[in-house]
């Protein structure tokens, strides 16, 4: 196998890599603030890329355009999905509230798969957008791809500095370090977790609209997804940036090489095996954070 | 009187852990809260603050009862916390910990005033601003958590154990900021476990015991109480 295989195989692995990381901070931002852990947060992805792809399809609009009308609603969705549904559960024994919140996520994630195939089909889809591509020596890259990869810098360092500056920003990082401390210092829980939960689903939408652009969506790939997203919070640190940027372009290299070297049967796996490899080797986990 | 709390009674889940808790402070006062561990002081100035929702009795402040569903509502009328074992943002800078302490709507606007107050008062931190809070000594967190508590202007100053696992000499230090503190003008209820140091702090005080008030009086004359003495004192 030549040497050029091995590095196209690792530009998209990265660049997978970079979404899975965008996905992994939507969740991590999410339970770090209402420390509820959301089965369906893959599953917007999966929805968000189909809806995409059927708008593409059928009205030809530009993938941002796209992305201008569907992450606002799923902002909105994601918003309401909390104050509805799962802020109820919250009066609840801690043990109730957390099965409610289980039965509440994985029953979201079932239906919006089943109702997302029944209106749209089973089948995979994509955007395919016609673009020039660049040679670098034997490598092809496309201006798509780059336009990804430049987004999901951009994004990531949009993120950062949201959550560095605003008071927002201050005010998720503060719930999620102290919460009762939080609440002392004026910060009402209910609109920051409310506020949270839909930008931690907008994160996803935005992710979903790249994803769909270069990689194949299908309504039901969402599981896998999230299990993806958690392996990146527990390896990369819940609210770690860096982290979770650089676990999530492990994963998604490493998904590229096993499916190229052993077959792509065996991509899903590695995440699972990278997971209990680092628990195994770091039970009590590893902080990249700057001493 | 500035605050009044009457027959205040608190409970903790299925638990009583206020029974009968009176006391009084007026404006510009410093009241002190003593008693054994778990006599329910911290309970008190949890439900002052919001944090507990009252299960018997009042509080009445600034001539209106005081119905605190959250902190923030208590915060909005000028009523701020100081929390046992401080509760920093431990990740944070020591200035991102102050600026989380004005994010009501009212100090957001005066932010830099806050910050100046701040270093004025506890010169030590203004080197340390951009060390994140946890690496900070005991003493110089429990500045911090000061420090934050102020940047939300209060006018009702709750500070609940501020000297656990502060080094002696700086206790000093802090009694002297929380004094300066005073004089500008902030009432403030003080719990603290070791009450002859407490005492020397406050003017008046209320002795709790197994969630009710049993004893009140000046600083002064609780400590030549020899009764007092002898039952409270030797708890410590």
């Amino acid at each position: 196998m030549s040497v050029d295989v091995v590095l196209q195989v690792v530009v998209g692995g990265v660049l997978l890599g970079g979404l899975y990381a965008l996905v992994a901070f939507g969740l991590s931002l999410i339970y770090g603030v209402v420390r509820i852990l959301n089965f369906a947060h893959g599953t917007i992805l999966a929805v968000v890329g189909v809806m995409a792809s059927v708008m593409f399809a059928s009205w030809q609009l530009s993938p941002v355009l796209i992305a201008l009308i569907l992450v606002p609603g799923v902002f909105v969705i994601g918003a309401l999905f909390y104050r509805g549904l799962l802020r109820p559960l919250e009066r609840r024994s801690p043990l109730e509230a957390t099965i409610g919140t289980v039965l509440v996520t994985v029953g979201a994630l079932l239906i919006l798969s089943d109702v997302t195939a029944v209106l749209a089909g089973p089948m995979q889809r994509n955007i395919l957008l016609r673009a020039p591509v660049i040679e670098v020596g034997d490598i092809i890259i496309s201006i798509t791809q780059l336009a990804i990869l430049a987004a999901i810098v951009v994004l990531t360092l949009a993120i950062h500095v949201i959550l560095k500056t605003t008071w927002f920003g201050l005010a998720v990082r503060a719930v999620t370090q102290e919460p009762v401390a939080a609440e002392l210092c004026g910060a009402r829980s209910l609109g920051i977790k409310t506020l949270t939960f839909g930008v931690g689903s907008a994160t996803v939408a935005m992710a979903a609209v790249l994803y769909v652009l270069t990689f194949p969506v299908d309504p039901y790939m969402g599981f896998g997804l999230t299990v993806k997203a958690f392996t990146i919070i527990v390896v990369g640190g819940i609210g770690n940036l860096p982290g979770a940027l650089i676990v999530g372009v492990l994963l998604g290299v490493a998904e590229g090489l096993v499916g190229l070297f052993w077959g792509p049967e065996w991509s899903p796996a590695i995440s699972v095996v990278l997971l209990l490899l680092i628990l195994v080797a770091f039970p009590a986990g590893f902080r990249w954070r700057r001493a | 009187m500035m605050l009044e709390v009457s027959h205040l009674a608190v409970d903790h889940g299925k638990l009583r852990a206020l029974w009968d808790v009176s006391f009084s402070v007026g404006e510009g006062q410093r009241v002190g809260l003593v008693g054994a561990n778990g006599a329910g002081k911290s309970t008190t100035l949890g439900a002052i603050a919001g944090l507990y929702p009252i299960a018997g009795g009042a509080i009445v402040y600034d001539g209106a009862p005081l119905d605190s569903r959250s902190p923030p509502d208590a915060l909005s009328r000028g009523i701020v916390l100081v929390p046992e074992g401080r509760r920093l943002f431990g990740e944070m800078t020591v200035r991102e910990n102050l600026r989380m302490g004005a994010y009501g709507a009212r100090a957001r606007a005066a932010l830099n005033e806050g910050y100046d107050r701040v270093f004025t008062l506890f010169p030590v931190l203004r080197d340390k601003q951009a060390q994140p809070a946890r690496e900070l000594s005991g003493g110089q967190q429990q500045m911090v958590a000061i420090g934050r508590a102020l940047m939300a202007r209060p006018r009702l100053l709750l500070l609940d154990e501020p000297f656990i696992g502060v080094a002696p000499i700086l206790v000093d230090d802090i009694m002297t900021a929380l004094a300066a503190i005073a004089d500008g003008g902030v009432t403030m209820i003080l719990v603290d476990q070791n009450i002859r140091r407490a005492l020397r702090f406050v003017e008046r005080a209320s002795v709790i015991h197994n969630g009710r008030t049993v004893l009140a009086g000046d600083s002064a004359a609780l400590l030549a109480d020899e009764n007092f003495a002898t039952t409270f004192m030797g708890l410590d």
